[in-house]
């Protein structure tokens, strides 16, 4: 709801507005406060803060075995992320291999997420604009991934499916099989997407020249993934960082190469994430058929009462950007330091820049666009 | 890179000599121990470098503040790094920002505010993250 503070109006015409921090509008409780030039908005400050709770905090108070439902809670829509990140350090400070297949089944389930997040931004985005068609098709197609999720670890959203050492359990059988289906599947919906809204010249009239960020500011903000990537970078964790088990062997492999348009407005960014969805799918169909066997789990996970005393950074490609974690352990079972940065905050902090001189029926729409969690920048 | 060619490379770039080096995982590259006040003059040679994270963890009195910083190209990862004593429960240690160089280190920096109380002298939101968390300390 927009609350007006003052009706005075000063020799510009500038009316200060304020928007949340509660409101249908914004993808998590958020606040505006801005200058109305007429229709446009100016002068944004963002305020956040309104769910934050202490998570990392939550990670030293317990054992680091019990640590993992707790990660699922930062960012729901792409918990796979925070499973593999959490666990991926954990094995850095344990020294502990984690075997080729368990690595696979990793990369496959992250993959279906980015693809269910990225569909869940799309639908927004069509929202936000009133395609409330193409909402509740892409919305459809996300279902078919959470039900996929459901079949493999029993939940649609805190999974708790990643291990260290691995994953809990295997692939059940059939369900390889049920993903092969799903993404040839959702290829034919997307150019049904394409077909509606992608080449629709309204759709693309409306989302054009909308929340402008150049690849300047993008980086300046410490932006990476596919917001970066919409707005010309050709940076990509995935294949920039051979280091990484997980990056490594399944992804470089296979030579994906990520998509790149030159322009930096909510468009391109559509584009570029049904782009990514696509590149993403492909990959799942590929990787299916390629999935190593062997164990799905080190089985010396199992023995490990208390970790070893040290520390380690370790980064991933999240659906929204580069996610890092940096973990100390003293030798203790609980960790003395786990600390998180998502890329949600980097978002954030660039909404005054993206929303500045835009009108004011477009504000959903570049918040949306840029795709951030409030829950991942509090915490 | 090797550790060691990185350690001279820092060396020489910087004019500084750490006087302790260690490894940050198998991840990442060494980590390079200086004096709390040589941080700024240090981070300033690698402007033109990626700002990972900061970050910080507490040894019993002394909260170790890391900068992890890579190059464009990812080919050198590595991170600096300094103590900080807390003398008492009430310290408030203060260290130079760097949100000048990088302007998302302020959100960096707002996190060890919030968690160990450190200040940040140049953090344009410094003073409004104290007051913010002092409040309640405040109000008893």
């Amino acid at each position: 709801m927009i609350q007006t503070q003052s009706t005075t109006k000063n020799d510009v015409d500038l009316i200060p507005s304020r928007l949340g921090p509660v409101t249908r509008f914004f993808p998590g409780p958020l606040q505006l406060e801005f200058d109305l030039d007429g229709e446009r908005v100016r002068n944004i400050k963002v305020q956040r803060g309104f769910s934050f709770r202490g998570i990392d905090k939550k990670l030293q108070m317990h054992s680091w075995k019990s640590a993992i439902p707790y990660v699922d809670r930062i960012d729901s829509d792409a918990a796979f992320f925070y499973e593999t990140l959490f666990c991926e350090t954990l094995e850095d400070i344990l020294k502990l291999e984690v075997p080729v297949r368990a690595q696979w089944i990793r990369a496959i389930i992250c993959e279906l997420n980015r693809v269910t997040c990225h569909l869940f931004t799309l639908s927004q985005i069509s929202s936000s604009v009133g395609a409330e068609a193409g909402f509740h098709f892409l919305t459809r197609d996300r279902e078919g991934g959470l039900d996929l999720f459901e079949l493999l670890c029993g939940a649609r959203y805190h999974f708790n499916y990643v291990t260290v050492g691995g994953v809990i359990e295997d692939v059940s059988d059939g369900w390889l099989e049920r993903l092969d289906a799903y993404c040839s599947e959702i290829l034919e919906r997307l150019e049904e997407i394409h077909s509606l809204l992608t080449r629709n010249p309204v759709f693309r009239d409306r989302l054009s020249d909308r929340g402008i960020l150049t690849l300047d500011e993008a980086t300046g903000y410490g932006i990476r993934g596919v917001i970066s990537r919409s707005a010309g970078s050709s940076k990509d964790l995935r294949l920039d960082s051979p280091s990484s088990p997980f990056i490594q062997v399944p992804l470089a492999k296979l030579k994906v190469v990520p998509p790149v348009s030159q322009q930096s407005d909510v468009l391109a960014r559509w584009e570029t994430l049904a782009a990514e969805t696509e590149q993403s799918v492909e990959w799942m169909k590929r990787a299916i058929h390629s999935l190593p066997a062997g164990d799905f789990v080190n089985s010396k996970s199992k023995s490990i009462k208390l970790p070893n005393a040290g520390e380690a950074f370790c980064r991933i490609e999240s659906p929204r950007g580069v996610l890092t974690s940096y973990f100390v352990s003293d030798g203790t079972e609980s960790l003395n330091r786990a600390h998180f940065s998502g890329p949600s905050q980097f978002l954030i902090s660039s909404i005054p820049t993206a929303l500045d001189g835009n009108e004011m029926r477009d504000v959903p729409l570049v918040l949306y666009s840029l795709g951030y969690r409030i829950s991942e920048a509090d915490r | 890179m090797d550790p060691r060619q990185m350690r001279s490379s820092f060396e020489k770039k910087v004019g500084i000599e750490p006087f302790e080096s260690s490894r940050i995982g198998s991840q990442w590259g060494p980590c390079f121990w200086i004096e709390r006040g040589q941080i700024y003059k240090a981070l300033k040679e690698y402007h033109g470098y990626l700002l990972e994270q900061i970050s910080a963890a507490q040894m019993e009195d002394t909260v170790l503040v890391t900068y992890f910083i890579s190059s464009e190209d990812q080919t050198e990862k590595f991170a600096i790094r300094c103590a900080l004593e807390l003398l008492h429960a009430q310290a408030q240690p203060k260290m130079v920002s760097v949100s000048p160089l990088w302007a998302k280190a302020k959100l960096f920096e707002n996190e060890l505010a919030r968690d160990f109380g450190i200040f940040f002298e140049g953090n344009p939101e410094a003073n409004q993250t104290l007051l913010k968390y002092r409040e309640p300390l405040l109000r008893k």
